[in-house]
């Protein structure tokens, strides 16, 4: 069944095409879900057009209105050196988006090659795979960064890697468990008989089947990395502190002791109200994915009279 | 039984070893000598560049330095500190109980909310349980620094209820109400991850046909949940509940920081900062192994709890 | 005689996929004290909703209109509202026993046997009757037994367990749903033989819920044919084998099996089972019937006495020439 699919959709013309898929997408997130589809792409979109849309320079100081109330120029106010709020919050989308995305896409780009090859060889590739990966799990992703922080020194690249790592098994023990159920299929076993190569089979079929599993992975990952990356900028470990980043903003001691707490309030808001989004959205495609496993199980495997 | 408890101990000292390895060998690679942070900016003399590294061992080739090192973390020497020149495990031992009654205080609260969150939404199907998930679902969001930021800012300086800074006063319950937003902070996302898997469990429990042979003989709706349900849909809560309590350990590092708790976390940022990588080294290995141990923990309640594994059947 | 349950009337609701769905309308049955009474149907007919109804096992958000009584108490008139009702209800219903499909699912994993047995009934002498009765439904070595758990035993053992557990309670009526289908085919009639040989010694009636025809005539003394959620024929046992009077009863007959002569291909009943929500407004059974004509379609038949038989047909009288296939009762 899964061999059917492209000649069915082929025939179709793009647009209709294109149709169908935000119509099955719509299908798999529903209400709830297409809502946190929209914030993220807000967000996204204020990562790109941060200095388009955001009013200020965010590093602007402007002693003579410190903590100014919200209104007038500075729509959120300003913090304890003058500083735009709202500015500050738009371009800190930036490096509180691309770091996760960083950490996410490196351990794609590492464990989906691993945990294929593993599954595809098998034996002792698998068993080393299988414990390399145990191993990297039961160390706590903060406690990896903290380390990487240690030897090299704070900032972003060591803890993005860092994470990069910490995450693997995330990504690979799921994929690698997707790809021996497939694996397992005749189909796998028709394309063997016919000559196709293993890198071929892998990339061709297994990797677009595993897709689905993966991908619903994926905004799970983003997000918990959004918080451990936002975290370790919160104790001056990733990103460093003149820069906007919501982790950073978070972290203003000085401000919330004085009663300023505006800004710590908003960064909070907008780094929970991605995360909800994210894990709402990977709930849905994940639930999906289970739903569909349950509806198909029962269904005899073709027996012929 | 005996079978699973050996492979399981073996696992567990690979993993330990390989993350000792790992632990030692990443300093090792850092860049920047070690004696030039106890040297501080001071220029010495070779002589005394010598001595000290002589004292540290700097000099030795690797394997050897890390199997020294290894040999006297099990004897309980976990080394000099760069700083001050004291024993690692001296400093260590003066904040361990701080974590470890951060951590305690925060597994009672995992428990307490966790279960109880999920109980009600299991038991209470409709608007009880469609409330109780929406703020589940929010609070598995909420990062503990952006809760102990936010906690501080309301109930430490607006409210001033709780202390916003340092360990709290004396004695139990000095220091318990001193513990109350970071251990808030902390549980927070574990309790609502907590609630989920106990409403799913519960409810999965709930659907199995032997609450209906229950009911068919009259056992009232209360003790079919107490004394059916609830120990069936134990082992995935055990487990998860155990992970996240596990991880706790990794978390007090950015709780501790947020509010000045003098724990093991805030000792661990603190000799980052100062490049003091014996110390570095112990509590990160401590940590981890902490992490493992209670992993290992949660398996053997596992086999404990399950009278098919504890027989060693297989079904 | 007064009986001892009686179905009036009845139609039962359930929700599926959020909305009410019916399963069985309009059931009226009636059974004495000490009766044995067959229902047979495919699955979806609304047999074993029946058997939920009187225990009061529906899932929650279900309604019941009708009577259900139990010597003579209402299971579910408005009297049973509120905790005093509900109590009243939960106390009548302590003289049904129940037995499930699959043994092994109804039994909770982590209990022990002996616990199971006595979990109803924790006086002093609870272990010795549950021993005892153990030894009853043919399980050797029942004190060892009492320490075992479900998992370390057979799917047989198990529906003997849950028998005895049923038998402890001393009930007067039991329903059996589906009490073999789970077992294999030689642990199914030591079962059947088992439950209905204990049943006359303590002279318990018994509702026998089962989609096998010959099994449940050979056990009952009364056989009630369900379609659709409606009863379709309900009479004496032997006559229902012997003289089926509805379409459905002879069709059923039909399909089965036969042990004294070879058949090349066994007739089926055409089409689908139908759920009583998904039946056409005139008789349920019209779709797949060789002899329904517009009429069927359109109205539904009254269930209506007809040669110590009630049946629900308008067309017995041109069906009486169609020829009924020789069959023997199996063993």
């Amino acid at each position: 069944m899964t061999l059917t699919q492209p000649s069915l959709t082929a025939v179709e013309s793009a647009p209709s095409r294109a149709n169908a898929a935000g119509r099955r997408l719509r299908n798999r997130l529903g209400a709830t879900g297409l809502v946190a589809l929209c914030w993220i792409a807000l967000m996204i979109g204020c990562a790109a057009l941060a200095p388009v849309i955001a009013p200020h320079d965010p590093n602007a100081q402007d002693l003579l209105h410190v903590y100014a109330a919200p209104g007038g120029d500075h729509l959120l106010g300003t913090d304890g050196t003058g500083r735009d709020i709202l500015s500050r919050l738009i371009w800190g989308a930036r490096t509180s988006l691309v770091g996760p995305a960083l950490v996410v896409l490196l351990s794609l780009v590492v464990g989906l090659p691993l945990a294929l090859a593993a599954a595809w060889r098998g034996g002792w590739l698998d068993a080393v795979v299988g414990r390399f990966l145990d191993i990297v799990f039961s160390l706590p992703a903060i406690l990896v960064a903290v380390l990487a922080v240690a030897v090299f020194r704070p900032g972003p690249a060591p803890a993005i890697l860092a994470l990069a790592v910490a995450y693997l098994p995330y990504v690979a023990r799921v994929a690698r468990s997707a790809a021996l159920r497939q694996r397992a299929m005749p189909y796998v076993a028709a394309l063997t008989v016919q000559g196709h190569g293993g890198v071929a089979i892998c990339a061709r079929h297994l990797l677009p089947n595993i897709t689905p599993v993966v991908g619903a992975q994926i905004p799970i990952a983003f997000a918990n990395a959004l918080m451990d990356l936002a975290a370790l900028s919160f104790l001056g470990l990733a990103v460093q502190s003149p820069q906007a980043d919501w982790g950073v903003l978070v972290n203003d001691a000085q401000a919330v002791l004085q009663g300023h707490s505006s800004q710590v309030v908003y960064a909070g808001v907008l780094i929970i109200a991605t995360v909800v989004a994210l894990m709402l959205i990977g709930d849905r495609l994940g639930g999906d994915i289970r739903r569909r496993r349950v509806r198909r199980a029962p269904q005899p495997t073709g027996r012929t009279p | 039984m005996m079978r699973f408890l050996a492979g399981r101990l073996t696992g567990l000292f690979i993993t330990l070893s390989v993350s000792s390895f790992v632990v030692f060998g990443a300093l090792y690679l850092a860049p920047g000598s070690p004696e030039s942070v106890l040297l501080g900016n001071s220029t010495p003399t070779p002589e005394r560049r010598a001595a000290i590294r002589e004292q540290y061992g700097l000099d030795d080739p690797f394997m050897a330095r890390y199997l020294h090192w290894l040999g006297d973390i099990l004897h309980g020497d976990l080394g000099t500190s760069f700083v001050g020149n004291q024993p690692v495990s001296g400093r260590i031992g003066a904040v361990f109980d701080t974590t470890l009654y951060l951590v305690g205080v925060t597994a009672v609260l995992i428990a307490a909310i966790g279960l109880g969150l999920g109980l009600l939404a299991a038991l209470r199907p409709g608007r009880i349980d469609a409330l109780v998930s929406t703020v589940t679902a929010v609070v598995a969001g909420v990062p503990a620094f952006v809760a102990a930021s936010v906690g501080i800012s309301v109930f430490a300086v607006r409210l001033d209820w709780f202390p916003a800074y340092g360990a709290g006063g004396e004695g139990f319950l000095g220091r318990l109400h001193g513990m109350v937003l970071p251990a808030l902070s902390l549980a927070l996302i574990a309790s609502a991850l907590l609630a989920r898997v106990t409403r799913a469990a519960v409810r999965a429990e709930l659907d199995k046909e032997y609450t209906q042979t229950a009911r068919a003989r009259g056992i009232p709706g209360r003790l079919i949940v107490v004394r059916h349900v609830l120990p069936n849909a134990a082992p995935p809560i055990v487990t998860v509940g155990g992970l996240l309590v596990a991880a706790l350990f990794a978390g007090t590092v950015v709780v501790e920081n947020a509010f000045g708790l003098p724990g093991m976390g805030s000792l661990l940022i603190g000799s980052v900062n100062q490049k003091d990588f014996p110390t570095v080294q112990a509590v990160t290995l401590l940590m981890v192994t902490a992490f493992v141990l209670a992993n290992l923990v949660v398996d053997i309640t596992q086999q404990l709890l399950d009278p098919r594994l504890r027989q060693g059947g297989t079904a | 005689m007064k009986p001892l349950l009686q179905l009036d009337r009845v139609s039962v609701s359930i929700p599926i996929d959020g909305d009410p769905r019916r399963v069985i309308s309009d059931v009226s049955l009636d059974l004495a004290p000490g009766e044995a009474l067959g229902v047979v149907g495919e699955s979806g007919s609304g047999k074993s909703m029946t058997a939920r109804t009187v225990m009061g096992l529906l899932p929650s958000g279900s309604s019941v209109a009708g009577a259900v009584r139990f010597d003579g108490t209402e299971l579910y008139g408005p009297e049973n509202q509120g905790r005093a009702g509900r109590s009243r209800t939960a106390a009548a219903r302590r003289d049904i026993g129940m037995v499930f499909q699959d043994a092994r699912a109804h039994l909770d994993p982590r209990q022990r046997i002996g616990d199971f047995l006595v979990e109803t009934d924790r006086g002093g002498a609870a272990r010795k009757a549950a021993v005892e009765t153990l030894d009853r439904v043919g399980i050797d070595d029942a004190a060892r037994r009492m320490r075992q758990y479900p998992h370390e035993m057979s799917g047989g053992m198990l529906q003997r367990v849950m028998i005895a557990s049923v038998l402890l309670a001393r009930p007067r009526l039991i329903l059996a749903d589906e009490p073999t289908t789970a077992l294999d085919a030689t642990t199914q009639a030591e079962v059947v033989s088992l439950l209905d040989e204990l049943r006359r010694e303590d002279g318990t009636a018994l509702v026998f819920i089962t989609h096998d025809l010959d099994l449940a005539a050979t056990f009952c003394d009364r056989v009630a044919v369900i379609y659709a959620g409606c009863l379709q024929e309900v009479r004496q046992a032997e006559l229902l084998i012997r003289a089926p009077l509805h379409p459905y009863t002879r069709g059923l007959l039909a399909s089965r099996p036969a042990t004294d002569s070879r058949v090349p291909r066994l007739p089926v009943v055409p089409g689908r089972p139908l759920s009583a929500f998904e039946a056409p407004p005139g008789c349920a059974f019209a779709a797949r019937c060789a002899h329904a004509v517009d009429h069927c379609h359109q109205t539904r038949p009254a269930l209506t006495a007809r040669q110590g038989a009630l049946v629900r047909c308008d067309r017995l009288a041109a069906i009486e020439a169609a020829p009924v296939p020789e069959k023997v009762n199996r063993p």
